[in-house]
């Protein structure tokens, strides 16, 4: 039972378009933190 | 095949100014640190942006960069998807953090809490099991280094291994675990943004359809859903990775570190974003067969395949990526791992008078020591990164019950978390090395959970929450 390149692409797709949400959401959260003076 | 693609003048170049940005980093950071507290927590005073940056960094380590391509390479689509699943240990640590934090404000280690929750016959095998793991990341992570350095560069091993061991010591050292944290988090929007660069032009430059093609056609077992290997490798590395995160102090100092009500959702956030990241950096050593390129050492796979797509940019960009993934997992297990051998072992066994000054100086010279044991472990390259890593998942899953049990239930007593972390890692080690590493943590973890659950039937201590206070 291969995985067909439909669900290939998807998976891929998927995890990459997480991943670039990553580090926008990461900012935010320190932007936030350090604005309300939270970082630490 | 020649590896080298980065010329060692700019390999030095890129250690030598992240080198020296580190360390004044750590030090400028580390200059108000005055407490035991202070140095070895933060202050206990972290917020929900560098807490959850923190623990998503620690994470991913040399062994997502490198080792995710590896197994894809080995594993296919499994081995990709079996390494994400290490996420469950971060999002299941999530209420453990709370728990932790509520049962425990003051604790410092894991230590503390198995010694006080179990007494000291289950405390002396639960050193033993996480000075194990701690050694066999230190080393995976050293290794790491060097072999990275030397294979993009053509640097020695040994000098690439000594430079990024010698500047995440210097910078711990100086800063303590606020120097980690906040390297932690610039190092995760690094390596974030340079996985994610390396993804989206070997994307446009070879094309997804071209790699499944050429998979398909040249290796499909790496394709298939039903890879026995692979599949054992999946529950494998779930078990794994849960049991690395719930028994490492790196872990448990964050939960102690972080803010009041923060820990839960800095752990479910970190997992929830390090999920993808194995996908990201693994599916492009599928892009092996396509390329015609047939790594001598596997470890090496991903760093070869973005530099052969990407050229020299490739390379740059995989070198500071693994160079950031390493530092920023090898600084916190530094710091961990000191407090463990200060406030266990120093303070609970040799000198158990120890003021908290004492114990400050202890942790310093601790981090140098550790980073010289480390550095003599590494001298010698003994063998490929997942075998370093994987022989540790035999002790480490051993742990969990144990774990999970102490702190939610007062039923379990500490002759049998004891034989259940002993009976475990005893099962593991013969597993690995009798069938294969793909089942160690498995089975460990399988003996651990039915010694605790003969224990909870034939057992009823009634364990005083307050003893852990």
């Amino acid at each position: 039972m291969l995985v067909t390149y439909e669900w290939f692409e998807v998976l891929v797709w998927t995890a990459l378009g997480l991943s670039t949400l990553a580090p926008l959401v990461l900012l935010v959260l320190a932007l936030i933190d350090w604005k309300k003076e939270q970082l630490w | 095949m020649n590896a080298v693609v980065l010329s060692t003048e700019w390999a030095i170049a890129i250690v030598i100014v992240f080198g020296v940005l580190w360390v004044a980093f750590g030090w400028w950071l580390g200059r108000n640190n005055r407490t035991l507290d202070d140095f070895m927590l933060a202050g206990r005073n972290v917020g929900f942006a560098f807490a959850s940056a923190t623990a998503m960094a620690t994470w991913i380590t040399s062994n997502t960069t490198l080792l995710a391509p590896q197994l894809t390479y080995e594993l296919g689509v499994w081995g990709m998807l079996g390494y994400s699943m290490a996420a469950l240990g971060l999002i299941l640590f999530a209420p453990l953090a709370k728990r932790i934090k509520a049962l425990m404000p003051h604790g410092y280690t894991c230590g503390d809490f198995i010694r006080r929750r179990y007494g000291r016959v289950a405390w002396y095998v639960f050193l033993i099991v996480a000075l194990a793991y701690s050694f066999g990341w230190l080393v995976s992570l050293g290794m790491g280094g060097g072999i990275l350095i030397s294979t993009l560069s053509g640097l020695d091993y040994r000098v690439g291994m000594s430079a990024i061991l010698f500047i995440c010591v210097c910078y711990t050292l100086l800063g303590g675990l606020k120097a980690v944290i906040a390297t932690d988090f610039v190092q995760t929007i690094i390596i974030l943004i340079g996985v994610i660069l390396i993804a989206y032009v070997g994307i446009s430059k070879l094309g997804l359809e071209e790699i499944h093609t050429a998979v398909e056609a040249k290796s499909p077992q790496l394709l298939n859903l039903l890879f026995p290997a692979a599949l054992m490798f999946l529950f494998n590395n779930i078990f794994f990775g849960i049991g690395e995160i719930f028994h490492s102090n790196v872990w448990w100092s964050r939960a102690f570190a972080f803010k009041d009500k923060i820990g839960k959702k800095a752990f479910l956030l970190a997992g929830v974003l390090w999920l993808p990241i194995p996908i990201v950096t693994g599916f492009i050593a599928l892009a092996a067969p396509a390329l015609g390129l047939y790594p001598a050492s596997s470890d090496m796979v991903g760093p070869l395949i973005a530099a052969k797509i990407l050229g020299g940019v490739g390379a740059f960009f995989v070198f500071i990526v693994v160079f950031s993934a390493m530092a920023s997992s090898l600084d916190s297990l530094l710091a961990a791992t000191s407090d463990l051998i200060t406030k266990d072992i120093y303070g609970g066994i040799i000198n158990k008078n120890a003021d908290k000054e004492k114990l400050l100086k202890v942790s310093k010279v601790s981090i140098v020591i550790l980073g010289v044991i480390t550095w003599a472990l590494c001298f010698p390259r003994i063998d490929t990164l997942a075998a370093i890593l994987m022989i540790t998942g035999a002790f480490v899953a051993s742990t969990i019950w144990p774990i999970v049990f102490g702190l939610y239930f007062r039923r379990l007593n500490g002759t049998v978390a004891a034989l259940a972390m002993a009976g475990g890692s005893a099962v593991g080690l013969t597993l690995y090395f009798q069938v294969g590493y793909y089942v160690s943590a498995l089975s460990s973890c399988v003996v651990s959970l039915f010694v605790c659950l003969i224990g909870l039937m034939a057992y009823d201590e009634k364990f005083d929450w307050k003893r852990l206070q």
